[in-house]
């Protein structure tokens, strides 16, 4: 077991590789010039094409991608992740203090997913086809098909604006830098949209595996003897059934980054996601590719701690055999 | 069953209501948080000495302090609390007051101006300012002209500033007459140096920390980062925190030299969306906003707390056309569009008269004598007709993260078209507008949006670049005459003039066609009073923040 995961950490080194090569390649060859998309027009009507030039030169942007990829992955591997050609500043103080309000946000919404998802998909598959069932149907489709720019903006006018029970976005209140109840008040609107919107996939898959256990012989003999429905249900049923929802989880980790992404925007959020965008308008490169960087990392450790998660609680998976 | 349902019922209204309230937060009731969320809100929050301003424009924000790297509007109004310039001007940007300047002497000629200082004037960090310090700027600025990316400052008008670039020579026109007094003679004679010179480029900066500084390091320096104890200027505010991208926060200078500032602390907020600054401005969590999005206006134009006032934009949208290139050279063709296209119909309709339509650019008089260019499709057709034109494709650039362009743009199209111009829309992101701006490639004509050329008609210059490869890449080499003749003399009836000989010249020529003036809509507290008044350039709207009250 210790040999396939050291092969699966290896394996993600390459694949992180990949994605880097992929990113900066698409992102030198994406429409836009960094330098011009710096400069408002009426300044750039004094600039001559030389100044524009010796700017381009300056950033280093005037050589061929391959060596400018070269240049930014040894710097990367010395743990320099260079230098925002807008701001000026070092990639890593740029990103450092997004960190933190981002896996504020990203924990405050698995949170909520999972505690919303995992009893309402297990009480959805209880019930199968019953109104219950539907009824968590409709909401969850209502929730998955509706874009969550939409949800936030509904939800800053509903809570923030006319019932006014929340703040309306921002990491915090000015002048309440420290109090740790005014954050929670901040993060509780933005966490629970991103939370609510992956909560409806993961109840959508528990139901799913809930109903086909529920289904299965072993449930129909424990019946059989005689056992207490909740008994069936939480020790024999529930505990197979979570086993794929693991999976599930770690491959919504993507899905809740590129929420987060969203989410950060219409809250006014200052974390990695707003800071992409941000990268992204401002034709940014090594900033962006900073973000992918961090961002692909996590994703594939999530997926690896999915794996590593799955052959704990399934003694059936064992994945040297065979070897 | 019936429990079960009833069950799952409450559980979902639970779960919404709960974590809609923070769920994980027991202690933050609902009653808790209305309470935070009304003291935010901006009634006065226990005394009136915590009283904050809450600020944001909505527009780009660049994160620097240095003037060197001035480049957006947002800086301006950062720069005028914390740095002073020499002269300010009032609400209608072009009345002077004084600032750092006492008062002035100017020669008959506008070549020589004597400015004398104000006196008992502090840096933020307690040392005393002097005409040293003005030295410095204006010398510093003129041996490194080049390190200004942005904005550009006056001191190259300053006479020998050509020849102290890249050298540590002293600056010929520039002399010291004594500790308050300083005279500059400018090369050329400039009518408007003093209007000039209230530009935020143009802010005064501390010898004392940055004596130091070169054109390689000014960029990485704490002074030009932002730094609380670090960025110190003359101003009314001082920086107290700054987060890039975030926010702002400046807190009264009680040494002022013009008195200490009635509000205690103002913090400018960025936003990375326009539509969470309206909802904030709803709930009270913001006082001021600068270009809200004008499809709010009506909608806070009711709310009871807020000030909406639409006001004129200095910019302007128009159509530069490639002149270079038949059968866009030929003069009657770009007459033709102004025919064709129903401004006024656009104006009435699409932005319901909130914006105004133009014959020049809008720093011009109206004059008489003009050609109106009132719409008429059959004139359009025949002017078309007279100069030969035989369908062309008109390839119309434009970026379409602009206001409005979704929405305006088909409705040029089709008035063209009406009039019989192959018309094809070209909308881009912003970056590669830029760059096919730059290149010259892939239009033939492009929408340009904003800038501030209403405060003047000298500020239009700089749209005819004389290299002829920008703009329009109009050189008629009248209007530089004409220009330069009115900057040369302060009598306001020569420079009418000049200015009336060029906007008959750009009337005539059309290397633009100027279409309307879009308002722009400022958002304001009900509290916030004093001094307090939009300028005509809302961006300067901050020069006499001193002065203003919140309540």
């Amino acid at each position: 077991m210790g040999a396939y995961f050291l092969r699966r950490i290896l394996i993600a080194f390459v694949v992180l590789f990949g994605i880097t090569l992929i990113a900066y390649t698409v992102l030198s060859l994406a429409p836009g010039d960094p330098v011009l998309a710096r400069l408002d027009p009426e300044q750039l009507s004094r600039m001559t094409s030389a100044q524009v030039d010796q700017r381009r030169h300056e950033l280093g942007l005037d050589q061929p991608i391959p060596i400018r990829y070269y240049h930014w992955l040894a710097d990367v591997v010395q743990g320099n992740l260079g230098f925002s050609i807008v701001s000026g500043r070092p990639i890593a103080e740029e990103m450092g203090p997004r960190l933190l309000p981002s896996l504020s946000l990203l924990s405050f919404a698995v949170i909520v997913a999972l505690v919303v998802g995992l009893p309402l998909g297990i009480l959805s598959a209880v019930h199968q086809y019953g109104r219950s069932d539907y009824l968590l149907s409709a909401i969850t489709i209502f929730l998955i098909s509706t874009p969550t720019f939409v949800l936030g903006l509904v939800a800053l006018y509903v809570f923030g604006v006319t019932l006014r029970v929340l703040p309306v976005g921002d990491l915090y209140t000015f002048g309440k830098e420290r109090d740790i109840l005014d954050r929670l008040a901040h993060l509780a609107m933005p966490g629970a949209i991103l939370g609510l919107v992956n909560a409806a996939p993961l109840m959508r898959y528990t139901r799913a595996s809930m109903v086909e256990v529920l289904s299965s012989d072993y449930v129909t003999t424990a019946r059989a003897k005689g056992l207490a429905g909740r008994v069936v249900l939480v020790r024999h049923a529930l505990r197979n059934a979570l086993i794929p929802v693991i999976t599930v989880l770690g491959y919504l980790v993507p899905d809740l980054v590129a929420g987060a992404v969203i989410t950060e925007t219409v809250f006014n959020w200052p974390g990695l996601g707003q800071l992409s965008v941000h990268a992204a308008n401002d034709r940014d490169p090594a900033l962006l590719m900073g973000v992918i960087l961090i961002v692909g990392a996590a994703v594939l450790l999530s997926s690896i701690v999915a794996d590593f998660a799955y052959s704990v609680v399934d003694p059936r998976i064992r994945y040297d055999q065979g070897r | 069953m019936r429990m079960h349902r009833s069950i799952v019922g409450a559980a979902v209204a639970v779960l919404i209501v709960g974590a809609c309230q923070g769920a994980s937060s027991p202690a933050a009731s609902p009653s808790s948080s209305a309470a935070a969320s009304a003291s935010a809100g901006g009634s006065p929050a226990g005394s009136a000495g915590t009283a904050v301003l809450r600020v944001a424009r909505l527009a780009d924000a660049y994160n620097f302090f240095h003037p060197v790297e001035f480049q957006t509007g947002n800086q301006f109004q950062w720069y005028n609390c914390i740095f002073d310039t020499l002269v300010k001007v009032q609400d209608d940007s072009k009345t002077l007051t004084d600032d750092l300047a006492k008062t002035w002497d100017v020669s008959p000629d506008a070549s020589v101006y004597t400015f004398h200082l104000a006196s008992g004037v502090k840096w933020q960090d307690g040392q005393p300012f002097t005409a040293d310090d003005l030295i410095y700027t204006a010398t510093w600025g003129a041996q490194n002209y080049d390190a200004y990316k942005g904005f550009l400052p006056v001191w190259n008008q300053l006479k020998g500033a050509a020849g102290v670039l890249h050298t540590s020579k002293p600056l010929p026109g520039l002399k010291k007459i004594d500790d308050s007094t300083v005279e500059m003679t400018l090369e050329a004679p400039n009518s408007l140096f003093l209007v000039q010179l209230t530009d935020a480029a143009n802010v005064i900066v501390p010898q004392h920390l940055l004596k130091d500084v070169t054109a390689a390091n000014v960029e990485k320096v704490d002074f030009t980062l932002g730094k609380p104890g670090a960025t110190i200027g003359t101003g009314p505010y001082k920086l107290t925190a700054f987060t890039p991208d975030q926010s702002l926060e400046l807190t009264a200078n009680p040494d002022y030299f013009k008195g200490a500032p009635k509000i205690p602390k103002i913090i400018f907020k960025i936003f990375a969306d326009p539509s969470l600054a309206v909802a904030q401005l709803e709930s009270g969590d913001l006082d001021l906003a600068f270009r809200v999005p004008p499809s709010e206006f009506d909608r806070l134009s009711a709310l009871p707390n807020l000030n909406v006032l639409s006001a004129a934009n200095p910019g302007i949208v128009r159509i530069v056309f490639r002149t270079e290139e038949a059968p866009w050279s030929d003069k009657r063709v770009r007459q033709a569009f102004y025919y064709a296209i129903n401004r006024q119909g656009i104006v009435d309709q699409y932005y319901k008269g909130r914006a105004k339509v133009l014959i020049n650019p809008p720093g011009f008089k109206e004059y008489d004598d003009l050609d109106k260019y009132a719409f008429n499709v059959d004139k359009a057709k025949q002017l078309l007709s007279d100069a030969g034109y035989s369908g062309q494709t008109f390839k119309l650039m434009y970026d379409q993260t602009f206001p409005d362009a979704a929405q305006v743009m088909p409705l040029i199209q089709a008035d063209l078209q009406n009039a019989g111009i192959k018309v094809e829309l070209v909308p881009l992101d912003t970056a590669t507008y830029g760059k096919n701006y730059g290149s010259r490639q892939g239009w033939d004509g492009f929408i340009a949006v904003g800038g501030s050329e209403a405060l003047t008609p000298n500020k239009s210059e700089q749209y005819f670049p004389k290299d002829g490869k920008h703009e329009s890449g109009y050189t008629n080499p009248r209007i530089y005459e004409l220009w330069a003749a009115a900057r040369s003399t302060p009598d306001a009836a020569k420079q009418d003039e000049s200015y009336h000989e060029l906007a008959k010249i750009l009337n005539e020529d059309v290397p633009q066609v100027n279409l309307y003036s879009p308002n722009l809509v400022m958002v304001s507290t009900k509290r916030l009073d004093g001094g307090f008044k939009v300028h005509l350039n809302e961006r300067e709207t901050f020069m006499n923040v001193e002065t203003w009250t919140l309540q």
